[in-house]
């Protein structure tokens, strides 16, 4: 085991991609602990893992994204907000967090999220005189809402590697979603206090409801999945396959911005995003097996429990493990391996997984915000030429805030448990 | 260093082409599925095992994708404080870890795939061999083996490029 662990961290080190050092790993243990009769199971291993019918939803929602944002969904949100919020101080401001939380439940990724509205918020934001790396970094906080409103890839990812629920998880993510848009918002007034913040023109009533009525297309796909899944009409895949198709109607018929000569290229790029995922499932399930193989889980609950038998301390030192993880490790990533590795501690502590699920998530979800590596100040920065230094720098409100408000889901169940319950 | 940018193109396109059509499958397949559960009444028996086979050959065939795009996340803080040439030279190491481990993932699934209690697996639903699901693996870690092997040797070219023009 010792070996293999340090070919983990040495190949993790050398900058190998992270999936295929899973695979590694394993590989190096078998020939390490001479198990060679395992071998043959690797890809039998390898492929058993992804027979999994929830792992259907990951495609479906990322083509769903991938059709709105060729649709012109973006500027039709943001246009929404603008008009019922544009006209306060500071106005624009607002206005990204509100659009972000109504993207957020129509695609379920960070990086997309944060990608989309780098390129529509922030030249709209820098025109009307707000500093560009203020702008850059209110898109990059509120698009951390992307996974915590469903839909979500990491709570799909999270339910298939710890068989929580994936409907329960989408419901467990609203509360939380919500509650950490309207911390945004209280944070940009706080700053705005200080600031000559622009506003925008006060619209007409006509207008407020004709951008309204744009949009009803597109938010279609959130009632489906809440209301499908809450009425347990729906499972989580079903209610992606049915997303799809509506962003496919909306797109080529109601707003008629996507062309079916995009698709060909819209579908080889949902294929080598889901991909990216899936692959390291696949491999995590191999590695995993190699990590109860060896009992690992068992001894660190054993080592943890003799630490503290206190839930409160466990979350702590969980959160804080977490953190640390999520500045250096890719979000998805780290679910996979961490995920296996937890859940056998959760009955010692009496944690219900669902809640545990919104924790870890939301945890690492913060990581790709978090310096020296996180996959969203990269992104954000590349749109916008924001230095990394810059963006951090009036990034770091939001990442409070956010660490503030994931104390509060740790300590409070009920904030993410109460809707799923309702069931 | 032509023809190996050729070959790489070509199973790229090729890849490119099987991924698009397993998209599609997979979308049609469950939209159907939910389609006749809810509205017509008569659920159908193959639609969530055909869409799992899609997301299999999803998985593989994008994951050797990936790596000809070079998409896979990996860990770059050390990498990146090294200077530019001790740089290259840590991602041909990379490389060459890679293609030992894909080459041999590829040599096991040949041997797992060929054992003779896989041919007779049938799948639950729509009742095909398994083996159509499992080849995925083989398949896509044969254009893995070339992108991977591409990939090295085109990094070098580009070196030598670079150094002519200095």
């Amino acid at each position: 085991m010792t070996i293999a662990l340090i070919g983990f961290v040495i190949l993790l080190l050398l900058g190998v991609p992270i999936a295929y050092v899973l695979g590694m790993t394993t590989v190096i243990y078998i020939f390490a602990t001479d198990n060679m009769g395992l071998l043959l199971t690797v890809p039998q291993r390898l492929y058993s893992g992804m027979e999994n019918y929830g792992l259907l939803a990951i495609p479906l929602f990322m083509l769903a994204g991938e059709l709105m944002n060729s649709g012109g969904i973006t500027k039709r949100l943001v246009n929404v907000a603008k008009q019922f919020f544009g006209h306060y101080l500071g106005g624009l401001a607002y206005v990204n967090v509100i659009a972000n939380m109504m993207l957020a439940a129509i695609i379920g990724s960070a990086t997309a999220q944060i990608a989309m509205m780098s390129r529509t918020m922030v030249p709209e934001m820098e025109k009307s005189g707000y500093s560009k790396p203020f702008s850059t970094a209110i898109t990059a906080a509120a698009g951390l809402l992307g996974p915590i409103i469903p839909p979500s890839m990491m709570f799909i990812i999270y339910g298939v590697s710890s068989g929580a629920s994936i409907g329960e998880m989408f419901m467990a993510g609203v509360i939380p979603g919500i509650l950490l848009g309207i911390s945004f918002m209280i944070i940009i007034a706080i700053i705005g206090m200080k600031q000559q913040w622009p506003k925008q023109e006060r619209t007409t009533m006509k207008e407020k409801l004709d951008s309204f009525i744009k949009v009803i297309p597109a938010l279609l796909v959130p009632v489906i999945i809440i209301v499908g899944i809450l009425s347990g009409v729906f499972t989580a895949t079903e209610s992606a396959a049915i997303s799809s198709v509506v962003a496919l109607i909306v797109g080529l018929f109601i707003y008629r911005e996507l062309k079916i000569s995009q698709l060909p290229n819209i579908l080889a790029q949902t294929v080598i995003t889901t991909s990216v995922i899936t692959i390291l499932i696949a491999m995590a399930n191999i590695f995993g097996w190699m990590l109860s193989f060896e009992q690992v889980p068992q001894q660190i609950a054993a080592w943890m429990v003799s630490l503290s038998d206190s839930p409160i301390v466990f979350l702590l030192l969980v959160n804080i493990f977490l953190l640390i993880v999520g500045m250096f490790m890719d979000g998805i990533a780290a679910l996979v391996i961490l995920v296996p590795i937890f859940m056998p501690l959760l009955p010692s502590y009496n944690v219900d997984p669902v809640h545990f699920g919104i924790i870890i998530c939301i945890n690492l979800t913060i990581g790709i915000l978090t310096p020296p590596v996180g996959s969203g100040l990269f992104i954000a920065s590349s749109i916008t030429k924001v230095s990394i230094g810059s963006l951090v720098k009036a990034l770091w409100p939001f990442l409070i805030v956010s660490i503030i408000v994931l104390l509060l889901l740790t300590y409070i169940p009920a904030l993410s448990l109460w809707l799923p319950g309702l069931n | 260093m032509k023809i190996v940018r050729k070959i790489n193109n070509f199973v790229f396109s090729i890849e490119k082409i099987l991924a698009i059509l397993l998209a599609v499958v997979l979308l049609l397949s469950l939209a159907a599925g939910v389609l006749f559960r809810y509205l017509l009444k008569s659920p159908l028996f193959w639609s969530d095992e055909l869409a799992i086979f899609c997301l299999i050959w999803i998985t593989f065939i994008g994951g050797s994708l990936s790596l000809k795009e070079k998409a896979s996340p990996s860990i770059t803080i050390l990498t990146d404080l090294v200077s530019p040439k001790l740089k290259k030279y840590v991602q041909a190491l990379c490389n060459i870890i890679l293609l030992l481990f894909v080459a041999y993932i590829l040599y096991l699934a040949y041997e797992w795939i060929t054992m003779p209690n896989i041919m007779v697996q049938t799948s639950t639903a729509m009742n095909i061999p398994k083996v159509y699901f499992y080849l995925s693996i083989p398949v896509s870690f044969i254009f893995s083996v070339i992108h991977v092997l591409a990939n090295i040797f085109l990094d070098f070219t580009e070196d030598e490029q670079e150094g002519s023009l200095q």
